[in-house]
């Protein structure tokens, strides 16, 4: 009997420990690491940090360019609404069983699944106000044409705009799908019977069927959306022009691994923590409700 | 099933898609398009979709030349139409739109747009002097000349030598090389160690099992910018900077994939383990003969999510290496956007040999994939 326990204990550990163990080393405790980080100033290299409690924490409350990066980020997250409207009526038209809707999805998603540094050099380079195709296209259409990346108040729109590109066919359209495939055929009948219309059929079923696939779908965007932004400004703007671009993962790259400021880059990386945080909670309090 | 009927709302739906498609498509025909152009045809104005090389005649035949610039030609013309009719203007042919039969130009006529008005050719003032680089037989020798419009042609040709250079030029085959151990090593590593602690949690009842899973959940909110500074501050204490266990080992371990591998093995039957005791199987064996190959969509699923993942990585490898030889590809293209003055062409090319690995992955793996975002949801 002794054994038999022993041996289970040694198994569960056996099972356990090679994850467990970068786990640790690698993530849990880093985040302890990072609370602690935050009280000192420490350029991470010299022994010992210098303690100054929340003075890191004041500091950013006071950080003119911290609020700035917090504006950039919101504006860019406004591209939020925009991409689940776009992935909500691509899935709705592939929802038609009609023929070769394979062929189409893997088109759509080609862009998500291509993204990164590739592509970012690729829309740097169809944004080129006097060589890229946009431009011409503009210019062919009469429109005056910006100077997208290099304008301080066209570089976002242009970004929110490859992001719709990027995503809009992506990971959402494939939940949407799941998700209108999950709505009784019923419904539609019953709605059919009683003469609702399109629109009808789709405010009072579809949409409300679709809530709990809405509801993760908004919130895991936001959540991702104040998280993000750092590679796309890195590779096509610098942050720029004139710091337009640059999100909080942006500023907080620029104070760790530029300015070795280890402590503040810390501080300000734990609020972007806390909220985020508050949109977790949301997202699993109400999801759970949203499932019942 | 049901024979399909021709219905007007499937034609619109088939429409709609088919310009979304287009829409999504253009963009990577315009990379294609670029990788295969000669490097002054990039900054044609308009821009040209069509690769096309500069050709000199000589006698009765062309040979290949480079642009080296072109000094425009100086022409009269009158305004066929609109408010400015008959008008006459001096312009140069960069202005000329339309076709040789039909030329057009801008006008400004006061409103809020320009318009693009029919115009005459009355006089050429000065011919149009283009500056082209002849290469001679052999390498060496190479001949510039001032030629006029007259004797130069395009012709459509793709340069397919484009994806070599770059490939060279940008020492590609060590970022290859680099990108794809860092891949391979993280997705295997992240795979099998997750898929162990994922029965530990999900298969096996011990005390502190759930305590303990729960802080693998909390550690799945934490952005990464949190946990990365004192990673990074770790690694470099490690001296792991620009090493391989550098770039592998901190991404190698990530909840994700354990919480992601535990809700699949939940669903697995309970009897698995109690047939498996009566044939006196211990632990390893049910994990490694009966869970793992009943668990290969969900195994196929992490390990083209982090396949995927780590060969775009960029923050990471961008943080923690310094030396050329450490590079992988996405840091690669950043390399050569800074040092060379930007060449568009082989930056596209080197952009699409980074990219067609992932297209090849997805297609490959397509049905895992799209099965795996409706399983678990996706931390983007």
């Amino acid at each position: 009997m002794m054994t038999k326990i022993w041996y289970k204990r040694f198994a569960v550990f056996g099972f356990l420990a090679p994850n467990l163990f970068g786990f640790l080393l690698f993530v849990s405790l880093p985040v302890l690491a990072s609370i602690a980080i935050s009280f000192f100033q420490w350029d991470g290299l010299t022994w010992p940090p210098r303690f100054v409690g929340l003075d890191n924490y004041v500091e950013l409350f006071h950080d003119e360019k911290f609020r700035r990066v917090w504006f950039n980020t919101l504006i860019l997250m406004t591209g939020i609404p925009l991409n689940i409207t776009v992935s909500l009526a691509l899935a709705l038209l592939l929802n038609r069983k009609l023929r070769g809707i394979v062929i189409y999805r893997t088109i759509f998603f080609l862009p998500t699944i291509t993204a990164g540094v590739a592509i970012y050099l690729l829309w740097q380079w169809l944004y080129n106000p006097n060589y890229g195709p946009v431009n011409a296209f503009l210019e062919w259409c009469n429109i005056p044409a910006p100077a997208w990346l290099q304008s301080t108040f066209w570089a976002k729109p242009a970004l929110i705009m490859m992001n719709l590109w990027i995503a809009a066919g992506g990971f959402n359209t494939v939940l949407f799908l799941a998700g209108l495939q999950n709505i009784n055929p019923e419904l539609y009948e019953a709605a059919a019977i009683d003469g609702a219309g399109c629109a009808a059929r789709f405010w009072n079923i579809t949409l409300p069927q679709l809530r709990p696939t809405l509801f993760f779908i908004v919130t895991m965007g936001v959540i991702n959306g104040f998280q993000s932004g750092f590679e796309q400004a890195y590779v096509m703007t610098r942050g720029g022009p004139d710091g337009s671009t640059t999100t909080v993962d942006f500023y907080i790259y620029d104070l760790a691994y530029r300015e070795y400021r280890m402590g503040y880059a810390s501080a300000a990386a734990w609020i972007l923590f806390a909220v985020v945080l508050v949109v977790t909670l949301i997202h699993w309090r109400h999801g759970k409700k949203e499932v019942e | 099933m049901m024979k399909r009927r021709f219905s007007w709302g499937n034609l619109l739906a088939h429409l709609a898609l088919t310009a979304v498609g287009v829409t999504m498509l253009l963009p990577f025909l315009w990379m294609v398009m670029t990788a295969l152009k000669s490097p002054t045809e990039v900054f044609s104005v308009p821009p040209v979709w069509l690769p096309r090389q500069l050709q000199l005649r000589d006698g009765d035949s062309w040979r290949d030349v480079e642009l080296l610039s072109r000094r425009p030609a100086r022409l009269e013309v009158t305004i066929l139409e609109g408010v400015c009719a008959g008008r006459s203007e001096k312009i140069t042919d960069r202005r000329l739109k339309g076709s040789a039969a039909h030329p057009l130009i801008w006008v400004d006529e006061g409103g809020s747009a320009r318009q693009l008005r029919a115009v005459r050719i009355d006089s050429v003032d000065a011919p149009a002097r283009n500056r082209v680089l002849i290469a001679g037989g052999d390498d060496t020798s190479v001949e510039e000349r001032v030629v006029g419009d007259s004797e130069l042609r395009r012709v459509v040709r793709f340069r397919f030598s484009n994806f070599v250079e770059a490939w060279r030029e940008a020492r590609l085959a060590r970022a290859y090389f680099n990108s794809l151990l860092v891949a391979l090593a993280v997705t295997a590593g992240q795979v099998l160690t997750s898929a162990m602690a994922a029965f530990a949690f999900g298969r096996i009842v011990f005390r502190g099992r759930d305590q303990l899973f729960l802080v693998y959940l909390a550690t799945l909110m934490v952005p990464g910018s949190v946990t990365m500074i004192p990673v990074f501050i770790l690694v470099r204490m490690l001296g792991l900077c620009d090493t391989y266990a550098g770039l592998i080992l901190p991404p190698l371990f990530s909840a994700y994939g354990t919480f992601l591998l535990r809700q699949f093995f939940l669903m697995l039957p309970k009897e698995i383990e109690q047939a498996a005791e009566l044939d006196g199987c211990g632990y390893w064996r049910i994990f490694w003969n009966v869970v793992l190959p009943m668990s290969r969509p969900a195994l196929a699923t992490l390990a083209i999510f982090t396949f995927i993942g780590n060969w775009r990585s960029f923050m990471w490898p961008l943080i923690v290496t310094n030396r050329a030889e450490m590079r992988t590809l996405p840091l690669s293209l950043i390399g050569f956007q800074g040092e060379y003055m930007t060449d568009w062409t082989l930056l596209m090319a080197a952009s699409l040999l980074t990219i067609i690995p992932m297209v090849i992955v997805f297609l490959w793996g397509q049905r895992h994939f799209v099965a795996g975002i409706q399983l678990g949801g996706v931390k983007g």
